[in-house]
């Protein structure tokens, strides 16, 4: 985490990186200015891009992200979780039902037309998946298809408080420009600080 | 000479000159004497559901924990925890430094304001009075929206008209205290013309005499000001900072929306603190200790504000 901090800091400092307050109106600005050139995010952002940034159909391409050597940038960002809630008194109805929901191929076929990328890994062999798209030029489904061996992240039961102190130690990082290590044993402290008062 | 209590005009066959109301009422039928309590029901469900009940309920929640809705008990643990969080304690500092710069600017504009509205041959004084009232009844959602997007550092109105006069853009919401000035003058705007409404009301309410006199012993304007004005508005004004300090103690829109909790929790709010702490780690247990500490700062600062300024009346 250190390293990427410090690779992430060097190319704020040289630049090359655009800085979004309000994250995602932000981005789509800069996006239809042409100020943007090469943009992580994920599958899901190409209905965004159609709707918004029509004009630019046929200009751009995907690559895979960025990595350092030995290990694979490929990481799932976003997308959409069931849970069930720990009292209830029927767990095995509840986990059979979101089997029967939302493991099989007709929930895909929705989430298709809505351009949504599939988590359900047999339906990257449909039909669907192999149609090569007019704004990229290349089949959407079967290029991320490619790269979906990312690392399992367990984010176990506080995210929302290591997230929150994450989000804290990234700021002071990029914007105070506090040392890396230092500001991650912070947050690693606020966080603990969190789930011990649990 | 006493006449005796105060008869009903409506008279008629049910009242004669020796019964009070009261004991016609209690005469009346059991169908009869329910009807009050019947039309105040509505209201005192209301009020017990929404207002009583949470009230006690968190009360509860401050000693516990509140977890797939089964409560532990755990002593003053919340307690202790919010009052050793340094997140707490960075709000906390947060709120009333933007509270201690935001009230007196506030208030003092709003002062300025009434007393040029007041001016007796203002024209178009409705149309005026109008415009420095409408902020206020702007929704809060939309008009931080707004603002988030005058200040945006690319395109924002701000920035490119500091752009057009030669200088560069400003990092409104990247930096602590940039980003603050920008609440500030979010939350100025939209609050000052309540404040003049009030002071308005209040001013008409000083004498002409005392201003004539005044010029007649030959004071200027701003001695007037000075010596009537601020005087006779002495309890509008302790009541319109009492009502600002209250609403900066309890910022919450405009931070979440335009900033965020700002860059680095520079512009975190109390309430914003008790809003990721309920709402987002899902910890009632420590939101309800902590908007319990509020309610004690708040009423600490209220009865100090009418303290201080009774003290001055006993002279």
């Amino acid at each position: 985490m250190i390293r990427a901090a410090q690779t992430l800091k060097a190319m704020i400092d040289a630049g090359i990186m655009m800085d979004f307050p309000d994250e995602w109106n932000d981005r789509i600005t800069a996006l239809n200015n042409g100020q943007i050139c090469t943009l992580p995010y994920p599958a899901w952002y190409n209905i965004v891009m159609k709707d918004s940034v029509a004009d630019q159909s046929g200009l751009w391409a995907y690559a895979p992200m960025p990595a350092f050597e030995g290990t694979s940038g490929n990481v799932s960002l976003g997308g959409s979780v069931a849970a069930i809630s720990a009292s209830t008194k029927y767990p095995k109805t509840a986990k059979a039902f979101v089997e029967f929901s939302l493991m099989n191929a007709n929930q895909a076929d929705i989430l298709y037309g809505q351009s949504q990328f599939e988590a359900y890994k047999p339906y990257y062999d449909a039909e669907c998946y192999k149609e090569v798209d007019a704004y990229f030029g290349v089949a959407i489904g079967e290029t991320f298809a490619r790269w979906v061996d990312s690392p399992k992240i367990d984010f176990g039961y506080y995210f929302t408080d290591v997230a929150d102190a994450l989000a804290t130690a990234i700021g002071e990082i990029f914007i105070n420009g506090t040392d890396p290590a230092q500001a991650l044993s912070a947050a690693n402290e606020a966080a603990q600080r969190a789930i011990d008062s649990y | 000479m006493w006449m005796g209590p105060p008869q009903p005009v409506c008279g008629g066959p049910f009242l004669d000159d020796r019964q009070s109301l009261t004991e016609v009422f209690m005469r009346r039928s059991i169908y009869h004497r329910s009807v009050p309590y019947l039309f105040l029901l509505p209201f005192i469900a209301f009020f017990f559901v929404f207002m009583a009940y949470p009230i006690v309920f968190s009360l509860m929640l401050c000693f516990g924990k509140y977890k797939s809705a089964s409560f532990t008990f755990t002593g003053i643990g919340n307690f202790s925890f919010v009052l050793s969080d340094p997140l707490f304690f960075k709000a906390l500092f947060n709120t009333f430094l933007m509270m201690v710069i935001q009230v007196p600017v506030q208030t003092a504009l709003a002062l300025i304001l009434a007393s040029l509205l007041n001016v007796k041959k203002l024209k178009g004084k409705g149309i005026m009075r109008m415009v420095v009232f409408m902020p206020v009844l702007l929704d809060a959602v939309s008009y931080s929206i707004v603002f988030g997007m005058f200040f945006n550092y690319e395109n924002g109105i701000v920035n490119n008209v500091i752009r057009l006069l030669g200088g560069d853009g400003l990092q409104w919401l990247n930096l602590g205290w940039l980003a603050k000035t920008v609440l500030i003058i979010a939350i100025t705007w939209r609050w000052t013309g309540y404040n003049t409404v009030i002071m308005l009301s209040g001013l008409q309410n000083i004498p002409e005499d005392l201003y004539e006199a005044a010029s007649i012993d030959g004071a200027g304007r701003i001695r007037q000001f000075f010596a009537i004005t601020v005087p006779g508005l002495k309890q509008v004004l302790i009541f319109a900072v009492i009502l600002s300090v209250n609403g900066m103690l309890q910022l919450f829109t405009e931070p979440y929306l335009l900033t965020g909790g700002g860059p680095v929790n520079e512009t975190l709010t109390i309430v914003q603190y008790l809003y990721k702490k309920g709402f987002k780690s899902f910890d009632f247990g420590v939101a309800s200790a902590g908007s319990y500490i509020l309610v004690l700062i708040i009423a600490a600062l209220t009865f100090l504000q009418i303290k201080v300024t009774k003290e001055d009346k006993g002279r």
